[in-house]
């Protein structure tokens, strides 16, 4: 303890040198900290908005074989989802039908072309309730069958104000031409690229103008009360959906949910075990993550290119009896697999600068200890003399590195802290393509308590080991000739 | 002479019903729409020709397109060559069979289309381009008889017979002389008028008729329309080769 205190009054001899290095390290810190929280908020922004524009974080498809042999993407027995839902026992707080279709909308002479979802107003009451509307209101949009909610970049390109008659020419499930007559009831503020273009309706009307039976759905959401379990709630349906339904690629679906981020828990270790899945590393999983999702491919509900396989230019005709039913599970880790790996990047890179600059900083360190120890030379030859042995003066050079090390990264968290709080008051409100990394218009941050623990674990080790040469000198030095040198 | 004199009464009243029941007995419909898709289509030979389409939008402006088609019916195959514009030139739609490609000489890349498709911004369907298939679609629902300028028409209101054409409901204006399609009113499933083709010209080349000139109007957007022109028609053979994804990679090297 007497060492300790020996140390930590040692800092504060010379302030300038102590600041300097402490200062060093606590850029570092800052910088990894900063970079890390930031990527971090922006994968849980991004997943958050894409839940929300998606209504949930587990999506079931089904591609059913019509009488005339063509593939179409739809849900005509929910029954059968609904009951595997609850008998696996995950917990969701809703669960949301939405059919879409990409289609020309025309007003006059103007025209764009754009995907229009259709949802059931009863059961979307939280993406209501979370639209911020530009002009007209939701009363509006819930009281007309017929009416619609445009972005207003959507709107604009038609030249279309509320309450104008628009127009959406369509194909149906099966290739054939259709018009819808909307009203538009609501138009919504730009979101940038990934949700500035926004259409809804209902999905009664919906379902009319695409062919599909009223009661029937191109896909079923299901909203977990908690996102991270995703994987492993995505893992218990397939397992339930798969003892009276058939589900595509299941056992690929399987091993792309273990691969995933969220993939823990004991259902994960047990399937594991059960299937002699052997594991892997981390890093290679991590990386694959995303990526792969439910069998490989985009998600059958994203955009028009996802869409074209079922409907318009791309109908599906198909080898399998007529009524033959397939399902699809994907999950919200497939839409922000892109994202993911973007922030991996980003992650790696900071912690690549991390390194260089942990490095320089260790150099610094090796190099001023060396000069400390020339400095307090005399020091240790009287500590020597007094009865101080080698190991106690090697621990008061080590101690010191790790307090002024520990006290460098303590102000880096604290700056960082402070950075994140003043920036994350900033609000984006037009924010345009950046929207959706945004948490309701504010850069959101989420700091890793793990890996600023580590963070701190790793500087004050390093800094330790960067003192161990010129400590192990000032340990070794004979107390007699210590006393003897003049500076 | 009353003998005489009845017989001949008989003999006009048979002649009168018979007149006037085959004035209202209903047309042949069936046939005639066979007849129409017999005609549009080149069989035992390989058709080839130029195109001329001419697409007005008040937005984009007015955009002229050549382009050379070839045709092999019996085969079930299509090429279509873009002449004009330079910037498009080299492009190309190739159909084989139930499989249909547009081809990118930019990018060098096939990209599968349908034939329920427009042709790029116009309003003509990639089956417009093609044979007929009215018989094998539609079902006569009603029939009146009407006048179109001069023309005596047929004006028959077909119904899809499956979900698969692009347009379930088709109001068709058949001049009653030649059997020949003048005109037709397209609607979508909801009913609604979706595009008015006009097919103003026919050459007769054989047994076959192919329209010469159309146009096709698009009734959901204000004063779009498009008119396609062909000439230069001919039944030469075609070198098979021609319906081919290297053909098209080979004209545009």
């Amino acid at each position: 303890m007497q060492i300790f205190k020996i140390a930590l009054r040692n800092t504060s001899r010379q302030v300038r040198r102590t600041s300097l290095l402490s200062g060093a390290i606590a850029f570092g810190i800052m910088i990894i900290i900063l970079l890390n929280s930031f990527t971090n908020g922006l994968t849980e922004n991004v997943k958050e908005n894409v839940s929300r524009a998606l209504a949930g974080h587990i999506y079931i498809t089904a591609s059913e074989v019509t009488q005339g042999g063509i593939e179409v993407a739809r849900v005509s027995d929910d029954g059968v989802i609904l009951e595997a839902v609850e008998s696996s026992g995950i917990e969701y707080t809703s669960v949301s039908h939405r059919t879409s279709f990409t289609g020309t909308l025309s007003l006059g002479s103007k025209k764009t072309e754009e995907r229009v979802t259709g949802i059931d107003v009863a059961e979307e009451q939280m993406l209501l309730d979370s639209l911020v509307v530009k002009e007209g209101s939701i009363e509006a949009f819930l009281a007309d069958g017929h009416s619609i909610i445009l972005s207003e970049g959507l709107a604009r390109s038609i030249r279309a104000e509320v309450g104008d008659e628009v127009l959406i020419r369509l194909v149906t499930q099966t290739g054939q031409n259709n018009l819808g007559e909307f009203t538009l009831g609501v138009i919504l503020p730009d979101e940038g690229s990934f949700g500035s273009d926004r259409a809804y309706a209902h999905l009664g009307y919906v379902n009319e103008l695409v062919n599909m039976p009223a009661d029937a759905s191109e896909t079923i959401n299901i909203t977990l009360v908690d996102m991270e379990d995703t994987s492993e709630a995505a893992l218990r349906l397939i397992s339930e959906l798969e003892k009276t339904v058939e589900i595509q690629d299941a056992a690929e679906q399987r091993e792309a949910m273990m691969n995933s981020d969220g993939a823990t828990g004991a259902v994960i270790d047990a399937m594991r075990d059960s299937m002699g899945i052997e594991d892997e590393t981390d890093a290679e999983g991590e990386a694959d993550n995303g990526q792969r999702g439910f069998g490989g491919g985009a998600p059958p509900m994203m955009g028009p290119a996802g869409r074209g396989g079922m409907f318009g230019a791309g109908i599906t005709r198909s080898s399998l009896p007529p009524g033959t039913v397939t399902f699809k599970l994907n999950t919200i880790d497939d839409y922000t697999g892109a994202i993911s790996q973007l922030v991996s990047t980003l992650n790696y890179i900071g912690y690549g600068v991390f390194a260089v600059l942990l490095l320089i900083t260790m150099v610094g360190i090796t190099n001023t200890y060396r000069m400390m120890m020339l400095e307090r030379i005399k020091e240790i030859g009287t500590m020597r003399a007094m009865g101080v042995h080698r190991k106690q003066v090697r621990r008061i050079f080590l101690y010191e590195a790790g307090i002024t090390a520990f006290i460098g990264a303590a102000a880096g968290l604290i700056v960082s802290l402070v950075i994140m709080l003043v920036t994350g008051l900033l609000s984006f409100p037009e924010a345009g393509d950046f929207t959706m990394l945004l948490d309701s218009g504010h850069p959101g941050y989420s700091m890793n308590p793990g890996v600023t623990v580590g963070l701190f674990i790793i500087i004050v080790l390093f800094s330790m080991l960067a003192a161990s040469n010129p400590a192990g000198k000032a340990a070794r030095v004979a107390p007699a000739e210590a006393l003897r040198t003049t500076k | 002479m009353t003998k005489k004199f009845l017989f001949t009464v008989f003999a006009l009243l048979l002649a009168g019903g018979a007149a006037l029941w085959a004035a209202d007995s209903e047309p042949d419909f069936a046939a005639i729409m066979e007849s129409m898709d017999m005609r549009s289509k080149f069989e035992g030979t390989d058709f080839s020709s130029r195109l001329t389409i001419i697409t007005e939008d008040p937005e984009e402006g007015v955009e002229k397109q050549v382009l050379n088609q070839f045709r092999n019916d019996d085969a079930d195959e299509f090429l279509m060559i873009t002449l004009e514009p330079l910037s498009k030139k080299g492009q190309g739609v190739l159909i084989v069979e139930d499989n249909a490609w547009i081809y990118d000489p930019e990018s060098r890349k096939f990209t599968h289309m349908s034939m329920k498709e427009n042709y790029e911004d116009t309003d003509a369907k990639m089956n417009d381009f093609g044979a007929t298939s009215y018989a094998e679609d539609y079902e006569v629902a009603r029939y009146a008889e009407g006048k179109l300028g001069d023309y005596n028409v047929w004006i028959v209101e077909w119904e899809a017979i499956n979900d698969e054409v692009p347009y379930p409901y088709v109001t068709a204006y058949i001049d009653k002389a030649s059997e020949l399609l003048l005109m037709t009113k397209e609607y979508s499933l909801s009913k609604r008028l979706l595009r008015s083709s006009y097919f103003l010209k026919y050459a007769r080349i054989g047994e076959k008729y192919i329209s010469t000139q159309m146009i096709f109007k698009d009734e959901t957007m204000d004063n779009t329309k498009t008119t396609i022109t062909i000439s230069s028609v001919s039944l030469d053979e075609v070198d098979d080769s021609i319906f081919t994804k290297s053909y098209l990679e080979r004209v545009n090297r």
